[in-house]
């Protein structure tokens, strides 16, 4: 999927999540307008895994803005946590990131 | 949380994406240091994408920052690791938070034999600074957040405000931390009031180049700079709470 201008990721982020809520009906109007190639394009788990990937980083985005609080603290722990995010998982893992800032960790 | 495994599609995006995050996502000292100045991450630095070399430069740039507070008051009242007691309402004067850096030749210089003896308590107060300085980071590096250290740091509305539009304003845990701490931790307290004020991400200073545009249209086009300038304050400043 391409679009013809170019956006933020969380502009994107939008698009695909629509996409993904809206598929038949995406699929329906791209055949209305004469662009089925289009429509057999379009993976529905691959789309599901971009959105996960993307949500992590408008999750990080979130976190660290800092209009209600002082975030500078959290920018190496959002980093950990994106490096993380994005190596290549072979297998479902369990990760429990933020147990440390919690507290959990210190005695 | 548990995250499924990946598809081979999504492989080379996340490739790709890893690249753009190690170029544009950098950490710098100051990040470290507030890092630092976080009770409950201060002991876990290296699972926070930290490195060793990173703390090294780190430290030396909290002591550089510490150094120039300068001394606190009750480093002449007290010796370290005694408790120091607060000044009281008849005493507390009023100490200038600016830091500020000297450079190029000290106006103090004199020819007279008087510099010496000038030189010498110099030295001496740098180097009792720089022993406090020691102790302060020494005793902070062995403090373990306790029950009430976690509930005023986990707490998320110290301060809350409730603005016009009935969002609530959140402030943050950290600095209410650092200022009952201010006691055992003077300079450190400074020195977290100066780091954790710096806005991690441009978004803020986004929006107030957006109002600019907001505020600067081409049906305004003949404000004065003055009266843009007030406009702009004026607008980003609509929620402060003046009580």
């Amino acid at each position: 999927m391409k679009q013809d201008v170019a956006t933020r990721f969380d502009g994107l982020l939008i698009m695909l999540q629509f996409v993904v809520a809206e598929l038949a009906t995406s699929i329906e109007l791209l055949k209305k307008r004469k662009h089925e190639e289009w429509a057999e394009c379009i993976i529905e788990p691959l789309l599901i895994e971009l959105i996960r990937l993307l949500h992590y980083f408008k999750l990080a985005n979130k976190s660290l803005e800092p209009f209600l609080t002082r975030t500078i603290h959290l920018i190496g722990m959002w980093f950990a946590n994106l490096m993380a995010h994005l190596q290549l998982r072979v297998e479902p893992i369990t990760i429990d990131w933020c147990s440390w800032r919690k507290g959990d960790h210190c005695s | 949380m548990t995250i499924a495994a990946d598809s081979d599609e999504i492989g080379p995006i996340k490739a790709l994406l890893l690249g753009q995050l190690k170029e544009k996502y950098f950490l710098k000292s100051f990040h470290v240091a507030a890092t630092y100045l976080d009770p409950l991450q201060k002991n876990h630095l290296l699972d926070c994408g930290i490195t060793q070399e990173m703390i090294d430069h780190a430290l030396p740039y909290l002591k550089d920052i510490m150094r120039k507070v300068g001394p606190p008051k009750q480093m002449a009242m007290s010796k370290f690791g005694d408790k120091c007691p607060l000044p009281t309402k008849k005493n507390r004067t009023k100490k200038s938070r600016t830091v500020f850096v000297h450079i190029g030749p000290s106006r103090d210089d004199n020819d007279d034999g008087s510099s010496e003896s000038n030189d010498d308590h110099k030295q001496g107060e740098a180097a009792q600074l720089e022993a406090f300085i020691e102790h302060e980071l020494a005793s902070y590096h062995l403090l373990k957040a306790n029950k009430s250290d976690k509930k005023i740091l986990l707490q998320e509305d110290t301060r809350k405000r409730v603005r016009p539009n009935g969002e609530v304003k959140h402030d943050v845990s950290l600095l209410p931390w650092w200022k009952i701490k201010s006691a055992n931790f003077p300079l450190l307290a400074c020195v977290a009031r100066a780091i954790l004020c710096i806005s991690a991400l441009s978004s803020m200073s986004e929006c107030t180049f957006l109002s600019v545009d907001n505020t600067w249209t081409n049906k305004h086009n003949a404000l004065k700079p003055n009266t843009l300038n007030a406009l702009l304050y004026l607008r980003s400043n609509q929620d402060m709470d003046l009580s």
